[in-house]
């Protein structure tokens, strides 16, 4: 079981999206991170076989997974970052005809549209339209039709975009149930997602694979440190303007701000240990710090 | 598979709208029909319904018979001693109406002498029949074929800049070959059900085409492509059991709609006068067939129409990722033709014979002099038509199988 990419690229009208990505992954949970256009999604387009590559090679096991046409596709599972489905199928017929299309027999194909309607918490809603599901269900049938033929590669794009605190840590749980024998590949452009289950992460950005590790080996590698600093209510915005800020906590004296810096930004900064969240703000910059990039 | 990509296109709103809308077609078809039997009473009045119906399938059948000399005579004898009658003699409209209504029985004759005994081949004279003599019954067969000739032959003619030798002598032959003399009997029915086919053929076209636009389009529209594509089959049989479901859809929808405009029609104003040849109502036609053939040939016709525009429409969404542009692929066919034919050019002219919407409408096409000479034989457009658009529909299933497996996601 190992998926191999090498020097994989991908150009649209003369912009590289994807620049000469270089990673072999075997067994477990990884995590793509990057902000919104970095490339993570041609990149799993490419993974799963819907784009072609301008130049470079993904084997699997050895195996070209173009030439290997359905063969790849039956131990894939991928749940695209816009889900769509069918609006007026029931939950049931939607994984059912998944199913079908994923060449489960019928027999099978009802256990275990059966079997995964419990694990994601869909039992109930099973004989809902599609349409009528909220954005949280949906996901989860997302995940459900992408488990159907038990694959062997998980693929999920920004799996936990646009959902709840509650709901995202729940589906952060699901996948790691689901992790197990095999590969799985998570991207998203929100730290807390990888941070707790990917084994290694990928940071991604401009096509490129700016660095990879473990959570712990991205932070012992920052080339910045972290810095904790009190600072006036007058001198926040300054701060702001003129320094990586990783989080703003506000005080009656003012401000408790987290910085990435090479520098001691102030006298009494205090240098603290840094998390995942200073490393994406050191790589990516303040693009990182989108509005619901910080949970 | 097959049974979720139907559910796809009948589950939507849309696709119920779409399927009660040729219900009502259906019905309106076999209203109309119903509606167009009349029978003009004693009084000189019209009646329609079923009692119309069955006076006039009562009055006709009087004449059922093989239509000879001799039977041709005993009709022209009745004729001139209809309109001999004061009534027809009166200057009084309600009077002549009441003259009509005694000659119902013999108004499919007496149409066609109107054309038999003409003065052209491209004339009509409401009237000739009455000046018609007993003398002249025996001119009736051979007067079709004269005019006919007559008007071919015209060095000045119009036929002169339409037809080659070769189509002409193919026409000549038609016309000497029909056999003679005609059976006659009540055809209403038949006239009626194939008349109002093309509103029912045309309504299943437009409907199954729109029907048809969104089976590949609409996993575009809804976003289910990157699952689709990413599946085991969703790059083979997934994509047939797309081109299965149109290709069922089209044949479920279209022969239901049909045989029950059909059975009704034929249910309501009889069955009688299958056998009769087309000519009783479209003398000028060179085809050689039966009531019965004719329907055959229009439905068979309308199937194979209603299969091509539905498969190019499913083409063109493939191609365009748009249902909605796709779906108007169906109107285009039908009613570009009919802006080309008002442009009065002899070539485009002969063009729009072999074009896909003759097939929606063929029982009026009947009558056209629709040949073409393909240098080892000569046809008329309805010989080939159904070949020709049975090789295109099929010649569209790889094309849109290989267009839409192979479609990158955007």
């Amino acid at each position: 079981m190992e998926l191999t990419i090498t020097n994989l690229t991908k150009e649209f009208s003369g912009t590289r999206a994807v620049d000469s990505v270089n990673e072999t992954l075997t067994r477990g949970v990884y995590g793509l991170l990057g902000v919104n256009g970095a490339g993570k999604t041609t990149l799993m387009r490419m993974l799963t076989t819907l784009l072609h590559p301008s130049s470079g090679s993904i084997t699997w096991d050895g195996e070209d997974i173009f030439a290997m046409e359905g063969r790849f596709r039956s131990i894939l599972g991928y749940l695209p970052q816009e889900f769509g489905f069918y609006p007026n199928f029931t939950v049931e017929e939607y994984l059912q005809y998944i199913a079908s299309i994923k060449g489960l027999r019928p027999a099978v194909a009802k256990q275990r549209v059966k079997e995964l309607l419990h694990q994601v918490g869909l039992s109930k809603a099973r004989s809902k339209k599609m349409k009528n599901l909220s954005g949280g269900m949906k996901r989860r049938a997302g995940i459900a039709q992408a488990m159907l033929n038990d694959p062997k590669l998980l693929i999920l794009d920004e799996p936990t975009a646009g959902l709840d605190p509650n709901e995202r840590i729940r589906f952060r749980n699901l996948i790691s149930e689901l992790a197990e024998d095999r590969i799985v590949l998570l991207s998203t452009h929100i730290v807390s997602d990888v941070e707790y289950i990917a084994g290694k992460i990928f940071l991604m950005k401009d096509g490129r694979i700016a660095v990879s590790g473990t959570a712990p080996e991205l932070t012992a590698a920052m080339p910045e440190r972290v810095w904790v600093c009190q600072v006036s209510k007058a001198r926040i915005d300054a701060y702001l303007k003129a320094l990586k800020v990783s989080n703003v906590k506000t005080t009656p004296e003012g401000a408790e701000l987290r910085i990435v810096s090479a520098e001691q930004p102030t006298d009494d900064a205090v240098q603290v240990v840094p998390t995942l969240e200073d490393v994406f703000l050191c790589y990516f910059g303040q693009r990182g710090g989108e509005a619901d990039a910080a949970v | 598979m097959l049974r979720f990509e139907l559910k796809k296109i009948l589950g939507s709103a849309g696709g119920k709208i779409a399927a009660l809308l040729l219900a009502a077609a259906v019905a309106l078809s076999c209203w109309m029909c119903v509606s167009d039997v009349c029978w003009v009473n004693d009084q000189g009045d019209e009646e329609i319904g079923f009692a119309a119906i069955s006076k006039l399938r009562s009055a006709q059948k009087q004449w059922a018979g093989v239509l000879d000399t001799p039977r041709l005579e005993e009709i022209i004898r009745e004729n001139q001693r209809l309109c001999a009658t004061p009534e027809a003699q009166s200057k009084d409209y309600n009077q002549n109406d009441i003259a009509y209504g005694w000659k119902q029985g013999i108004r499919p004759v007496l149409n066609m002498m109107n054309y038999a005994y003409s003065r052209g081949f491209q004339e009509y004279d409401w009237y000739c029949n009455e000046s018609v003599t007993p003398n002249q019954a025996g001119d009736f067969y051979p007067n079709r074929t004269k005019l006919m000739k007559a008007w071919l032959l015209d060095e000045t003619g119009s036929a002169q800049y339409l037809f080659n030798e070769n189509e002409k002598n193919y026409l000549i032959e038609q016309y000497e070959t029909l056999e003679t003399p005609f059976y006659i009997d009540y055809t209403q029915g038949w006239e009626e059900l194939l008349y109002n086919s093309p509103f029912v053929i045309m309504m299943a076209a437009l409907i199954l085409g729109y029907m048809s636009s969104g089976i590949f389009a609409n996993e575009y529209r809804w976003r289910a492509d990157p699952v689709f594509f990413s599946t085991r089959h969703g790059r083979d049989k997934a994509v047939w059991a797309k081109i299965g479901a149109g290709f069922w859809m089209v044949t479920v929808l279209y022969w239901a709609s049909v045989l029950i405009y059909s059975l009704v029609t034929l249910g309501l104003l009889g069955f009688d006068g299958g056998q009769c040849p087309v000519q009783i109502a479209l003398w000028k036609s060179f085809y050689h067939l039966k009531f019965w053939q004719a329907w055959v040939l229009t439905v068979v016709g309308g199937y194979i129409g209603c299969l091509f525009f539905a498969f190019l429409t499913m083409w063109v969404s493939a191609k365009t990722r748009s249902a909605v542009f796709a779906s108007t692929v169906p109107f285009l066919l039908m009613f570009v033709p009919n802006f080309l034919d008002n442009l009065n050019n002899d070539t485009i002219s002969r063009l729009l014979g072999l074009f896909p919407d003759m097939l929606l409408q063929i029982y009026q096409k009947l009558r056209y002099f629709y040949v073409y000479d393909l240098g080892f034989c000569v046809k008329g457009a309805l010989d080939i038509l159904p070949a020709l658009y049975i090789v295109l529909t099929a010649a569209l299933v790889p094309l849109m199988y290989c267009q839409f497996r192979k479609r990158p996601i955007k």
